[in-house]
């Protein structure tokens, strides 16, 4: 108990950080943080390594409670965001609005600072998996983000729908 | 290039003003957050917190508790104990906002039902709430696995007309991305690897299978959750079985060519009587947690195609089968007992109601449930199932969403949009999105592709035309062009 309360105290502060910002909420990450130092409690004889397993605990929890409070979300008020600057605050609604596991990529990546394989090891995925992820939460906050990024250059005209060569491109030799 | 590269390089070259923005987003949060030490109340819920319930019955596993049952019920197919209780479909989908629930506006089951020509069951908000409120320590409700759609098959022994069926073996795969289905293996899990994937190895010693193994694994490449499980099979067995796995196109499972002869070297020799598969279900589970996230009480909800004359083998199961009319129609109701005849959860009981919906559509509504000191046990099946609802297709839903996004796509791209960025932000975009399930893996395949770096014009001016690609994403491609054609 005497380790579990050290890691606590080392930890709590920057695991509900992570939390609020995998949940969007402080006090949904606080929950979150607070159910994984339960159930790690539980297992705690036969963990290797506390720190990485308590990170990935948050990480797994949150994802959790974010599939619960999807439903929830729709017959409670949602919870007061922090005070933020506009641009920041539009960033993260954007992020927010990622699918949990992608919004989780970014997260690992930007927050913790973590690397495309710890990520792979918090999210228990391949390395391939965060990339992808990676790639398409990129993208699409680029799209959401647009206004307080650069124009990309090259904009094309809409049209019908084709998937690979578009009617420029070229077409197979026969 | 490989597609390690190709992600790096492009977030590397592409994103540095977003990466700042991001940076100084999740600093300005970190900065405004103020997580105040609540180590007492840690405490406190150590004390009183129940043991964990491991492997079978944690939430992820516990929502699909009863997917294998009912469709064991409904598929008429005789195997006591390899019923859900023993061979468990462990997932965790996603009820999505903005999803046929919203159309749920508890409308009581005096109105008349919309014609069952789709496949998402609903249970109206005020029946999920008797539910929940009739049983004690419910915190929550929760609505999960929308629109999944499962296939599953059974391997048994020859005796399968009678309860001594020690030797079978139950695969069920759930198509839909893992976005949806959830990663496998987690906080100690037993984990292993089969095909390539991580997996899950769940020991009947807890209590639900003596002496029998249960893996699961997400396959990525087949846009399937796997589960194979058996009462009597060894773990080394079991895993043998589970890498020889043959899934179809449509994630139909067989064992493989050899898996008999295999299967005969086994502990427990059998002979294998391949019943097949089922036919598809949609299913719904609502999932009621108890306390510390612990699954109490999980309702499922599937519909099949198929006639109650399918299902009625399964009254010989059990000596408690009774005949109910619900929803004008005759059905079955079933009281499966003691579920966990080992387990922690010793007095858990399954209720299974099953009835025949229109002509060729066979709904079954089941209920999992721990007995807690002062719980309800007389919760009415079939008042719910009065109350159901059967929403659009979840499938429908998804392929109207593509047929939208994918008329939006860019035609008058130009020489060199085939492989560029911004062809992989178009697809990746698609890809990004719910799916229909049909299609899933296959433009999965193809985005993958794109983003591999294999499509590289410096190096080979051809390398951007479809027919110098490999077969299985000129396959895919073909597929979802295909599939786009059709219904949109």
């Amino acid at each position: 108990m005497r380790a579990l309360s050290d890691l606590y105290s080392a930890q709590h502060g920057n695991m509900v950080r992570l939390a609020t910002m995998l949940t969007g909420s402080e006090a949904a990450g606080s929950d979150a943080v607070h159910e994984a130092f339960i159930k790690m409690h539980r297992k705690w004889d036969r963990i290797d390594n506390h720190g990485a397993y308590l990170r990935r605990a948050v990480v797994n929890e949150c994802n959790s409670m974010h599939r619960r409070r999807k439903v929830e979300k729709k017959h409670q008020p949602q919870p007061k965001p922090p005070s933020l600057p506009a641009e920041i605050d539009e960033t993260w609604n954007a992020v927010q609005a990622l699918p949990s596991r992608q919004r989780t990529v970014v997260v690992l990546r930007f927050h913790e600072d973590l690397t495309v394989n710890q990520i792979a090891e918090v999210m228990n995925v391949a390395d391939g998996t965060v990339k992808s992820q990676l790639h398409k939460a990129l993208a699409s906050l680029r799209k959401n983000l647009s206004d307080q990024l650069d124009p990309t250059p090259g904009s094309r005209n809409p049209g019908a729908t084709n998937l690979t060569t578009g009617n420029g491109a070229k077409e197979a030799q026969s | 290039m490989n597609p390690s590269d190709t992600m790096t390089k492009e977030f590397e070259d592409d994103s540095d003003e977003l990466e700042t923005l991001l940076r100084s987003t999740f600093s300005a949060v970190a900065d405004t957050t103020d997580p105040k030490p609540e180590w007492g109340r840690v405490v406190a819920d150590i004390g009183v917190t129940k043991p964990a319930r491991t492997g079978w019955f944690t939430p992820r596993m516990g929502v699909l508790a009863g997917f294998a049952a009912a469709a064991l019920v409904v598929g008429g197919i005789a195997i006591a104990n390899l019923d859900s209780t023993n061979v468990e479909q462990g997932t965790d989908g996603l009820a999505e906002e903005g999803s046929d629930a919203d159309d749920t506006d508890g409308t009581s089951p005096d109105t008349p039902n919309p014609p069952v020509d789709s496949r998402v069951p609903l249970i109206t908000e005020p029946m999920a709430l008797q539910l929940a409120e009739s049983t004690p320590g419910v915190s929550r409700l929760d609505e999960a696995d929308l629109g999944l759609v499962t296939r599953t098959a059974v391997f048994a022994q020859s005796d399968v007309a009678g309860d001594d069926s020690q030797g079978g073996i139950l695969v069920s795969t759930i198509a839909g991305s893992e976005e949806m289905l959830g990663s496998y293996g987690s906080e100690g899990d037993d984990l292993i690897e089969i095909r390539g994937f991580t997996a899950s190895v769940f020991e009947g010693a807890e209590g639900l299978l003596p002496g029998g193994f249960g893996i699961q694994f997400y396959d990525s490449d087949a846009g399937l959750a796997v589960s194979v499980g058996s009462p009597s099979a060894a773990r080394d067995e079991l895993i043998d079985i589970a890498e020889n796995l043959v899934l179809g196109a449509d994630g139909s499972p067989t064992l493989g060519p050899d898996a008999a002869a295999r299967y005969d070297q086994m502990t427990n020799p059998a002979i294998l009587a391949g019943l097949g598969s089922f036919g598809t279900a949609e299913t719904t589970t609502y999932a009621v947690d108890g306390v510390g996230g612990t699954l109490e009480t999980s309702l499922l909800v599937q519909v099949f195609e198929g006639s109650l004359d399918d299902a009625r083998p399964a009254e010989t199961l059990r000596g408690q089968v009774q005949d109910q009319t619900v929803r004008g129609v005759a059905g079955i109701s079933s009281e499966w007992g003691q579920m966990l005849r080992n387990g922690i959860l010793t007095d858990d009981t399954r209720e299974t109601l099953i009835w025949e919906e229109s002509p060729g559509v066979v709904i079954a509504l089941s209920i999992t449930r721990a007995a807690e000191p002062g719980s309800n046990p007389a919760l009415d099946l079939v008042e719910l199932a009065e109350g159901l609802r059967i929403g659009p297709s979840i499938s429908e839903e998804r392929t109207a969403a593509l047929c939208q996004a994918a008329t939006d796509l860019p035609t008058d791209t130009g020489e060199g949009y085939v492989g560029s960025q911004a062809h992989i932000a178009d697809i990746g975009a698609l890809a990004a999105r719910p799916l229909p399930i049909e299609i899933e893996a296959d433009l999965n395949r193809y985005f993958e592709f794109l983003t591999s770096g294999a499509i590289d014009t410096d190096q080979d001016p051809d390398s951007d035309l479809v027919e110098n690609w490999p077969e299985p994403v000129q396959e895919a491609l073909a597929n979802v062009e295909a599939f786009i054609e059709t219904n949109c």
